[in-house]
C-alpha cells in the first residue's frame, strides 16, 4: 500500500469516527450521564487520535488528544458539561473536521484559533475538575450507602462533640495500584478519627472498582480539616483533597428517646429506596473471571471422579472408612452443586435482545406480531447460553418471516390479524426446555415431502408412509434447505440442519411439532450444564463407553426369542412399541463378535423423538463423568461426543447417541442395499 | 545537611536506574545494597536520609529489612520499590512502616514526586 492509499483509508475511517463523534456529542447534550454514549465518543476520538498520529497529522492529533482528555474526565464523571463547555467542544469538533479535510498542512491562522480553543477547553476543564469532584453517581451512591447504622454512629459521635466530615480524594490519572493508595488514605484517616463509610464501598476500593476519586465519611476525633487535607496530600498520587463538614449529616434527627406517638417514629425512619436496596445487593456480589470459574468446575469435576474411585477402593474395608467416604461424598456433591450454580446465568441474557429484533423483523415484513416471552429467569450454564443465541435468532426469524402470515391472509383464514410468537423457557428435570412457537401457517407436509423427494432425501415409497409428524422432521435434514425459498419454513440459506447441529453440539435435542394452518412449535431440550454429566457405563467390544443418562430411557435384558427381524432389521416390540435395535460395536465400526447369545443387554436410548435400542455386551453401572474434549483430530467422529477420564485413570469415550442414530440410518441404507 | 540515599535492589540495572534518578534529584547515593541483610548493615553504618527498598530479594526480603531497620531507627524514611501486581506485598511493606511506594517500571518524575511528598 502506498502513502496515497493509506491516506484514502484514513479519510474513510476518520469520516466514520467523526460521524460517531458528532452523534455522541448530540446525545451528550441531551443525556450528559449516559455512560455508553460517552464511552463510544471516547473510543471514536481515541481511535482517531491514534490513526492521525500514525499518519503524522499533528494538528488532528492535537485536537483529538484534547477532546480525548475532555471526554475522559466526563467518563470518570468528574464533572457535568455545561452548555458553554459543550459549545466549545462542538467548535473543536468543527476544527477537527476542517483539519481532517486538509490534514497535511496546518494553516497558521487556523492553528492559532485552534490553540486558543484548546486552551479554553483545558482551562474550563481544570477549573471544573478542581472545583467539585463529586458527581451524580457518587451522590446517589452516597445516599444509598448511608444507612441506619451509619446515621446512628454519626448521631452518637455528635453527642460526644465530634463532627462528621465528608472527604473527597482524587488520585492522579496514571496512578498505579489505586487500591493501595486508597488503603493509605484510609489508614491515615483511621488514625485521625472514625471512618464511617466510603463511596464506593471498601470492597470496591480494594478491587479498584473506582475511577480516580472516592469519598470517605469521617468522624474527626481531633485536629482540624486543614490538617486532614495536608496529611492526605502527603500520600503519593493523591492529587486533590477536599474536606468539608458533612452538612447533610447535621439534618439527621435525634432518635426519640422516650416513647413517641407512632407517626413521629415513622417520619424519622426512612424506608431505604429501591436504588439503595439494589446497591446493597451489588455490594454482596463479587466479580470473578470466567476462566477461574471454569477452572473451579474442572477441579470439582476431578474430585467427583476421584471420589467415585475412592468409594470403589475403600468399599467394605471398614465401617469408619465407609462413613467417612459417605461424608466426603456429600460434601463433594454440595461443592459440585455450588460450583455449578456459579456458572449458571439466567437465560434473560439471550432473550433480552429478541423483543427488539422481532419488532424490527415484523415491521420489515409488515406483519403484526405479539411477542411473548416467559421464563427468562430460567438458569442455564453460561457456556450453553453463549451458544444459544444464534439458533434462537434463526428460529425466531423463521417464525416471523415464514410462520406468521400477513394480516390479510390471517383474516381470510379466520384468525386474529395479530400473530403470536412465543418464546419460553423452563426447567424439566435435569434439562432446560426452550420453546419457540408461532400461531402461523404451520409446515405444509405436502410441500415438505415434495421438496425432500426432489432433493433425493426420501424415496417415493417413504413419502407414502410418512405421516404429518414425520414430514415436518424432514426440515432438519441436511441438504433440505437452500437459498431458494421453497418451503414455508426454510429460506435465508441457513438450513434448519445447522440449527439442529448447533443444538446437538450442546448435547441438546430439537424437535418440531406443527399443525398445518395453525401453528409451528420448536422444542429445544438442553442439559443444565456441559461440564459434568451422569452417565451409564456400558461395555462393548471389550471397551467401556459412557452414555449420557438423560438420553437413556431404560435398560432391559432381552431374550433372543424377543428380538425379531423386520426387513432385515432387528427390532423389539416393547409395550406395543416397535424399537429398532443395533449392536453398539457395529455402529461404532467394530466387527460384531459372532455367536449367538441367549440374552442381550439393551440400552433403550431416546434422542428427540427417536427411540433406539443399543445392544451392548454388559451394563457396567452409573457414574458421574466430566466431559473432556477429545481434541481436533477426532472432532466430527461420528458417534463419539467426547472422552472422560475414570477414577482409575483410564480413558473412556462418551457415546454421542444422536450421532449414532444417524449412523444407524446409514447402516440401514447399506443393509437394504446388501439385502 | 546533604540528602543521602541507600539504594537496595538485587539487580544492578535497577540500582543504576534509581541511582541516576536520585542524583538528578539532589541526593547523594551513599551506598547500594543487594539484599535485606546488606540493607540493614549499610543503614546502620551510613544512616542515610532515605532508603529505596526492593521487596523481593534473596537472603532477606525487603519487608523484613524494613521492620529491622525501623526497629533500629524508628525515624527511617523508606520508600518501597515494587513490581506490578505485588499489591498485597506493598500493603505489607506499608504496614511494616514504609513511607511510600513506587511501581516498576517507573517514570523518573514519579520518583521525584514521591521524594517531594516525603520531604514536604
Amino acid at each position: 500500500m502506498d502513502a496515497a492509499e493509506y491516506a484514502e483509508l484514513f479519510q474513510a475511517e476518520a469520516g466514520e469516527y467523526m460521524q460517531v463523534l458528532n452523534q455522541c456529542l448530540l446525545n451528550l447534550e441531551k443525556q450528559p450521564c449516559d455512560r455508553e454514549n460517552l464511552l463510544e465518543a471516547f473510543r471514536a476520538v481515541h481511535s482517531l487520535k491514534g490513526m492521525a498520529g500514525t499518519m503524522g497529522y499533528q494538528q488532528v492529533t492535537d485536537i483529538a488528544h484534547c477532546l480525548e482528555n475532555f471526554l475522559e474526565d466526563l467518563k470518570a464523571a468528574l464533572f457535568e458539561p455545561s452548555a458553554e463547555v459543550l459549545d466549545l467542544v462542538f467548535q473543536a469538533v468543527d476544527y477537527l473536521q476542517l483539519s481532517l479535510a486538509n490534514p497535511e498542512k496546518s494553516l497558521p491562522r487556523d492553528r492559532k484559533k485552534v490553540e486558543q480553543l484548546l486552551t479554553r477547553i483545558r482551562s474550563f476543564q481544570s477549573s471544573l475538575t478542581a472545583g467539585q469532584p463529586k458527581n451524580r453517581d457518587q451522590e446517589e451512591q452516597l445516599q444509598s450507602i448511608v444507612g441506619e447504622t451509619e446515621r446512628e454512629i454519626i448521631r452518637q459521635a455528635r453527642d460526644k462533640g465530634h463532627s462528621p466530615y465528608l472527604i473527597e480524594v482524587v488520585l492522579r490519572r496514571d496512578t498505579v495500584m489505586k487500591s493501595v493508595r486508597a488503603y493509605m488514605v484510609l489508614r491515615v484517616l483511621e488514625e485521625l478519627g472514625e471512618v464511617v463509610f466510603t463511596v464506593p464501598p471498601q470492597p470496591d476500593l480494594e478491587e479498584e472498582r473506582f475511577e480516580y476519586g472516592f469519598q470517605v465519611g469521617l468522624i474527626l476525633h481531633g485536629g482540624n480539616p486543614e490538617q486532614v487535607e495536608n496529611m492526605l496530600l502527603k500520600i503519593g498520587d493523591v492529587e486533590q483533597v477536599t474536606v468539608s463538614p458533612w452538612e447533610e449529616a447535621a439534618n439527621f434527627q435525634q432518635e426519640p428517646v422516650s416513647p413517641q406517638p407512632e407517626t413521629d417514629t415513622v417520619e424519622t425512619e426512612e424506608v431505604p429506596s429501591k436504588v439503595a436496596q439494589a446497591m446493597r445487593a451489588v455490594d454482596k456480589m463479587v466479580r470473578v473471571e470466567t476462566q477461574k470459574l471454569d477452572e473451579l468446575v474442572n477441579l470439582v469435576g476431578e474430585m467427583v471422579v476421584t471420589r467415585t474411585r475412592i468409594g470403589e477402593i475403600g468399599r467394605g474395608y471398614s465401617e469408619d472408612l465407609d462413613n467417612t467416604i459417605d461424608q466426603l461424598k456429600r460434601a463433594i456433591t454440595n461443592l459440585q452443586d455450588t460450583a455449578m450454580k456459579l456458572r449458571m446465568v439466567p437465560i434473560k441474557q439471550v432473550f433480552d435482545r429478541f423483543p427488539r429484533m422481532v419488532r424490527d423483523l415484523s415491521r420489515d415484513s409488515q406483519k403484526q406480531i405479539r411477542f411473548l416471552i416467559s421464563g427468562e429467569n430460567t438458569e442455564l450454564d453460561r457456556s450453553i447460553i453463549n451458544q444459544l443465541s444464534d439458533p434462537l435468532v434463526h428460529l425466531l426469524r423463521n417464525a416471523v418471516d415464514h410462520g406468521i402470515e400477513s394480516p390479510d391472509s390471517r383474516v381470510a383464514a379466520g384468525k386474529d390479524p395479530v400473530g403470536s410468537v412465543i418464546l419460553k423457557a423452563f426447567h424439566e428435570g435435569n434439562q432446560v426446555v426452550i420453546i419457540v412457537e408461532d400461531d402461523g401457517a404451520g409446515i405444509d407436509p405436502r410441500k415438505v415431502t415434495q421438496r425432500a423427494l426432489e432433493r433425493g432425501l426420501i424415496s417415493e415409497a417413504e413419502r407414502g408412509r410418512m405421516i404429518e409428524e414425520d414430514a415436518s422432521q424432514l426440515i432438519f435434514k441436511s441438504g433440505f434447505s437452500t437459498a431458494e425459498q421453497i418451503t414455508e419454513i426454510s429460506g435465508r440459506g441457513v438450513g434448519m440442519d445447522v440449527v439442529k447441529k448447533s443444538i446437538e453440539a450442546l448435547h441438546g435435542t430439537i424437535e418440531v411439532q406443527s399443525k398445518t394452518g395453525a401453528m409451528t412449535r420448536f422444542i429445544l431440550r438442553l442439559p443444565l450444564t456441559l461440564a459434568i454429566i451422569k452417565s451409564l457405563m456400558v461395555r462393548s467390544a471389550g471397551q467401556i463407553y459412557a452414555i449420557p443418562i438423560e438420553l437413556v430411557r431404560e435398560n432391559v435384558y432381552l431374550e433372543s426369542s424377543e428380538i425379531k427381524t423386520i426387513n432385515g432389521h432387528l427390532v423389539v416390540n416393547m409395550r406395543n412399541e416397535v424399537i429398532p435395535l443395533y449392536f453398539l460395536d457395529e455402529l461404532l465400526g467394530f466387527d460384531r463378535e459372532k455367536g449367538k447369545r441367549d440374552e442381550y443387554s439393551v440400552v433403550i436410548a431416546e434422542a428427540g423423538s427417536k427411540t433406539t435400542g443399543l445392544i451392548v455386551d454388559e451394563l457396567v453401572g452409573q457414574q458421574e463423568i466430566m466431559i473432556k474434549s477429545i481434541g481436533q483430530y477426532f472432532q466430527g467422529l461420528k458417534g463419539i461426543a467426547g472422552a472422560t477420564i475414570l477414577g482409575d485413570g483410564s480413558v473412556t469415550l462418551i457415546i454421542d447417541v444422536v450421532g449414532l442414530f444417524d449412523n444407524g440410518r446409514v447402516y440401514i441404507e447399506q443393509n437394504r442395499i446388501s439385502c | 545537611m546533604s540528602k543521602t540515599v541507600l539504594v537496595v535492589d538485587d539487580t544492578a540495572f535497577m540500582r543504576m536506574t534509581i541511582k541516576n534518578i536520585m542524583e538528578k534529584n539532589g541526593y547523594e547515593v551513599i551506598a547500594e545494597g543487594e539484599d535485606g541483610l546488606q540493607a540493614i548493615e549499610l543503614y546502620k553504618k551510613h544512616r542515610p536520609s532515605l532508603v529505596t527498598m526492593d521487596i523481593t530479594m534473596p537472603n532477606m526480603d525487603g519487608i523484613t529489612a524494613i521492620k529491622e531497620i525501623l526497629a533500629h531507627d524508628s525515624t527511617a524514611s523508606i520508600i518501597v520499590v515494587s513490581a506490578m501486581g505485588q499489591k498485597s506485598l506493598v500493603i505489607d511493606a506499608l504496614n511494616a512502616g514504609a513511607k511510600d511506594f513506587v511501581v516498576k517500571p517507573f517514570q523518573p518524575d514519579r520518583i521525584a514526586e514521591a521524594l517531594q511528598k516525603i520531604n514536604g
